[in-house]
C-alpha cells in the first residue's frame, strides 16, 4: 500500500508547530513569571474593557471610520491593480509556498515533492482564509465600516494572494528580467487602466490576466526550480523568530542570498586593486540582498512624505521631513552595521572609515526617492525661502548621516566614544528645520552646520 | 611575548554558558591543537576569539591587542579558516582573493605572486573566474584555504581544515602550513582527524563541556575517551 502524503505532511506540521511552540513558551518563561504574566493579564483585559466594552473609544473614532470607508470604496478598484506589485516585491525573497528542508526530505522518502508542495500550497491558502476571517470578523464586529465592503476587500485581498501564489513561485526562480517582464505587465494594465477609467475594465483585465497566468504557468510549476535556493529561503524564514532571537540574544543569520545580477559577465571581470571598487561590490551586494528592506524602509517614507502633500497645514510636511530624515539615516545604519555581522566580511579586518566612505554614495541613491516628494512639496509651495529651506534639509541630512555611520563604527570596533553632543546637535538642526516651516528665515542659520559637519567627516577612532 | 593569549575566558548563548573560564596562549611559530569531542566548545571557541560570538567575561589578546581595546587592529593580526566555507555567492574567486588582500593591505604584485602559487597547487589555475556555487565543495573549500594563507598575519586559526579535501589538497595544505610555520606563524588549530594533528601541533588543548579539561605537549598526548565515559 502506498504511504499517504497527506498523513506525512501533516505529521511534519504537527512536530514543527509543536517545535515552535516550544521555542515560544521557553522563550517566554525566560521573560515572563508567573507574577508578570497576572500582571500582563490584568493589564491588558482592563485595557480591553476600556477600550470596547465600557469605553466609547471605537465611537470617538466613527467619522474617521466612516471616511476610511469612502476612501476605501472610491480606491477599490486602484488597489486591485496596484496589489500584484506586492508579490512581484516579495518573490525577490521569498518563493510564496513554504518548501523547507525539511518538506524536502520528506519528498526524498517516498512521497511525491508535487504532491507535498500542493499540501504546502493549501495549507498556506487555509491559513491565509483563516486570518481574513478573522480580522474582516473583526473589523465587522468593532466598526461601523459597511460589512459588504469589508467582505469585498478581505475576498479580493484573498483572490489575489491565490492568484499571484503561482506567478511568485515562478518569479523567484527566475532572474530579474523575469521579474521585470511581470512589473512591466502590470505597469501597463494599469496605465490602460488609468486612461480608460473604467472600474469594471480594470477589475476583469487584473482577474483575466491572474487566471491565465495561472493557467500558463500551471505546468512549469516544476521546470527549473533551484530548490536548494529554495529550501535555504524557507529555512530562514520558518526558523527566524523575532522575538526569540531578541530574547536569547541569537542572531539567526540572513540566508545565503542568491544575486540576480550575478550572471552578467561584466561582473565576474576582477576589481581594480582598490578600496573603491571593491567596497562598492561589497555594498551593491548588500544592497541587493537587503532589496526588500531598503524599498520598504524608503517606501514608508516616501509615502508619508507623498501623504503630507496634501495636508494643508505646512508644519507637518516638515515635521514629516525631519521624521523622514532621522529614520532613513538610522536604517542606513542598521543596514551599514548588519554588514559587519554576516559572512566573510565578518571575519576580515574592516576599515571602516573606507567603508564609510563607499558607504554615502548609497545612502544617497537610496535617499533619491525620498527627495521625489520633497521637490514635489516645494515646487507646489514655492517661495524664495525654499532654496535656502532645501539647502538645510540636504545639509542636516548629511549631518545625521556621519553621526550615525560615526555611532556604528564605535559600536562595531567596540570604542568607547560618547555621541551625547554630536546627538544633541542633530536635534536642534532638525528643530531647526522643522521651525523653518514658520518662519523660514530660520533656515539661514544653515552654515552653522559646516563646523559641525567637518568635525564628523573627519572622525577618527584614533 | 604570546601571539595569542585566551585568559579565563567564557562564553555564554541563551544565558548557557559554552564556555567556562578557559585560559591558554600560543607562542610566536607554535602550532596548537584544539581537541575535544562533539559539542566540547572548539568552535564556539574558535568563534569567540574571532570575534564571530562576544564572550561574557575575560580577556583575548593577539599580538599585544586586546580585543576589547583594540578590535580593528585585532582583526588585522589573526586569518581564519573556517570550518565550512564562508565564500560570497556574489564574487569570483579572484574576486573573493582580491577582498581578502585588499582587507589584509596586501600590495598588489604580492597578492598575484601568491595567487598564482597557491592556485597552482591547488590546481584552481581555471577556476579563476567562477562563482563557489559552480564548483565543488572540496573546490570551495580550496578557495577557502587559499583565501587564509593569503595574509602574513602572526595568527592562523583553522578549524578542521582537512573536510572536504583530497589526499593531494591535504598534501599541498600540509606543506603550506609548514612553510608557514617555519616563517614564525603561530597556528590555532582544531580537528577530529588527531593523527594528522599530532604531526602538526606542539601542544594540545583538551576540552570537554565548555571547560579546558587537560593540555600539554602533543607527545604527552594519546587520544580523547568516548563521550559517555
Amino acid at each position: 500500500m502506498k504511504p499517504s502524503t497527506l498523513w506525512a505532511y501533516t505529521f511534519l506540521s504537527r512536530q514543527r508547530f509543536k517545535k515552535k511552540m516550544n521555542i515560544y513558551q521557553l522563550t517566554l518563561r525566560t521573560v515572563i513569571d508567573k507574577t508578570i504574566a497576572f500582571y500582563l493579564s490584568v493589564f491588558f483585559g482592563y485595557l480591553f474593557m476600556t477600550m470596547f466594552v465600557f469605553g466609547n473609544v471605537l465611537s470617538e473614532y466613527e467619522e474617521q471610520f466612516l471616511w476610511m470607508q469612502s476612501q476605501g470604496e472610491r480606491y477599490f478598484y486602484l488597489l486591485i491593480a496596484v496589489i500584484p506589485f506586492r508579490y512581484i516585491f516579495l518573490s525577490f525573497r521569498h518563493p510564496g509556498v513554504m518548501f523547507s528542508s525539511s518538506e524536502y526530505q520528506l519528498s526524498l522518502l517516498p512521497y511525491s515533492r508535487q504532491h507535498i508542495w500542493f499540501l504546502s500550497f493549501l495549507n498556506k491558502v487555509i491559513k491565509k482564509l483563516l486570518v481574513m476571517v478573522f480580522f474582516g470578523f473583526g473589523l465587522f464586529l468593532l466598526t461601523p465600516i459597511n460589512g459588504t465592503l469589508i467582505l469585498n476587500y478581505f475576498g479580493m485581498f484573498f483572490l489575489i494572494d491565490l492568484g499571484m501564489t503561482i506567478p511568485q513561485w515562478f518569479m523567484f526562480q527566475r532572474n530579474i528580467f523575469i521579474k521585470m517582464l511581470f512589473w512591466f505587465l502590470f505597469v501597463t494594465i494599469n496605465s490602460i487602466a488609468f486612461f480608460v477609467q473604467l472600474d469594471l475594465f480594470t477589475m476583469v483585465t487584473i482577474i483575466g490576466v491572474l487566471i491565465f497566468i495561472n493557467i500558463w504557468f500551471y505546468p512549469r510549476l516544476f521546470v527549473g526550480v533551484d530548490w536548494g535556493k529554495v529550501m535555504t529561503v524557507c529555512d530562514y524564514h520558518l526558523w527566524n523568530m523575532a522575538f526569540v532571537s531578541r530574547v536569547s540574544q541569537v542572531r539567526i543569520k540572513p540566508q545565503r542570498k542568491y544575486s540576480l545580477m550575478k550572471k552578467l559577465s561584466y561582473r565576474k571581470k576582477p576589481f581594480r586593486y582598490t578600496f573603491r571598487s571593491i567596497h562598492h561590490r561589497i555594498w551593491q551586494i548588500a544592497f541587493i540582498r537587503n532589496i526588500e528592506y531598503i524599498i520598504q524602509l524608503v517606501g514608508v517614507l516616501v509615502l508619508m512624505l507623498a501623504v503630507l502633500n496634501y495636508i494643508p497645514k505646512t508644519g507637518f510636511m516638515f515635521i514629516g521631513i525631519a521624521v523622514a530624515l532621522y529614520v532613513y539615516a538610522a536604517g542606513s545604519t542598521s543596514f551599514f552595521i548588519n554588514q559587519f555581522q554576516a559572512d566573510l566580511v565578518e571575519v576580515l579586518p574592516w576599515d571602516l572609515m573606507a567603508y564609510k566612505q563607499s558607504f554615502l554614495k548609497w545612502y544617497v541613491i537610496g535617499s533619491l526617492p525620498i527627495l521625489m516628494p520633497m521637490i514635489t512639496y516645494f515646487t507646489l509651495h514655492f517661495t524664495w525661502w525654499v532654496p535656502v529651506q532645501f539647502i538645510l534639509i540636504l545639509l542636516t541630512g548629511l549631518y545625521i548621516y556621519h553621526v550615525e555611520i560615526n555611532y556604528s563604527i564605535a559600536v562595531l570596533s567596540k570604542a568607547e566614544i560618547v555621541f551625547v553632543k554630536a546627538r544633541w546637535v542633530s536635534f536642534v538642526f532638525l528643530c531647526i528645520v522643522i521651525g523653518s516651516s514658520l518662519y523660514p528665515m530660520l533656515a539661514c542659520f544653515f552654515p552653522l552646520i559646516f563646523p559641525f559637519l567637518t568635525e564628523q567627516r573627519s572622525f577618527s577612532l584614533l | 611575548m604570546s601571539t595569542l593569549l585566551v585568559d579565563s575566558v567564557s562564553t555564554e548563548l541563551s544565558k548557557k554558558k559554552i564556555l567556562d573560564t578557559i585560559t591558554f596562549d600560543i607562542r610566536e611559530g607554535e602550532v596548537l591543537a584544539l581537541v575535544g569531542h562533539n559539542g566540547a566548545g572548539k568552535s564556539t571557541l574558535i568563534k569567540t576569539i574571532t570575534g564571530v560570538l562576544n564572550k561574557s567575561f575575560g580577556r583575548i589578546v593577539i599580538n599585544g591587542y586586546d580585543q576589547d581595546e583594540d578590535l580593528l587592529s585585532y582583526k588585522q593580526y589573526f586569518s581564519y579558516l573556517p570550518e565550512e566555507p564562508l565564500l560570497l555567492s556574489e564574487l569570483t574567486v579572484l574576486q573573493h582573493f582580491q577582498l581578502y588582500g585588499k582587507s589584509y593591505q596586501i600590495n598588489e604584485t604580492s597578492l598575484h605572486e601568491r595567487i598564482d602559487d597557491y592556485v597552482t597547487g591547488f590546481e584552481l589555475t581555471d577556476k579563476l573566474n567562477e562563482y563557489p556555487e559552480s564548483l565543488s565543495k572540496g573546490m570551495r573549500q580550496k578557495v577557502q584555504t587559499i583565501c587564509a594563507f593569503l595574509p602574513d598575519t602572526p595568527l592562523l586559526i583553522i578549524d578542521e581544515p582537512f573536510m572536504g579535501l583530497d589526499v593531494y589538497a591535504i598534501a599541498y595544505f600540509e606543506e603550506l602550513l609548514k612553510d608557514k610555520i617555519t616563517e614564525g606563524t603561530s597556528v590555532l588549530i582544531t580537528s577530529h582527524q588527531l593523527d594528522r594533528v599530532k604531526n602538526i601541533a606542539d601542544r594540545y588543548v583538551l576540552l570537554q563541556e565548555g571547560k579546558l579539561v587537560q593540555s600539554g605537549s602533543i607527545d604527552d598526548f594519546d587520544t580523547i575517551t568516548r563521550r559517555t565515559e
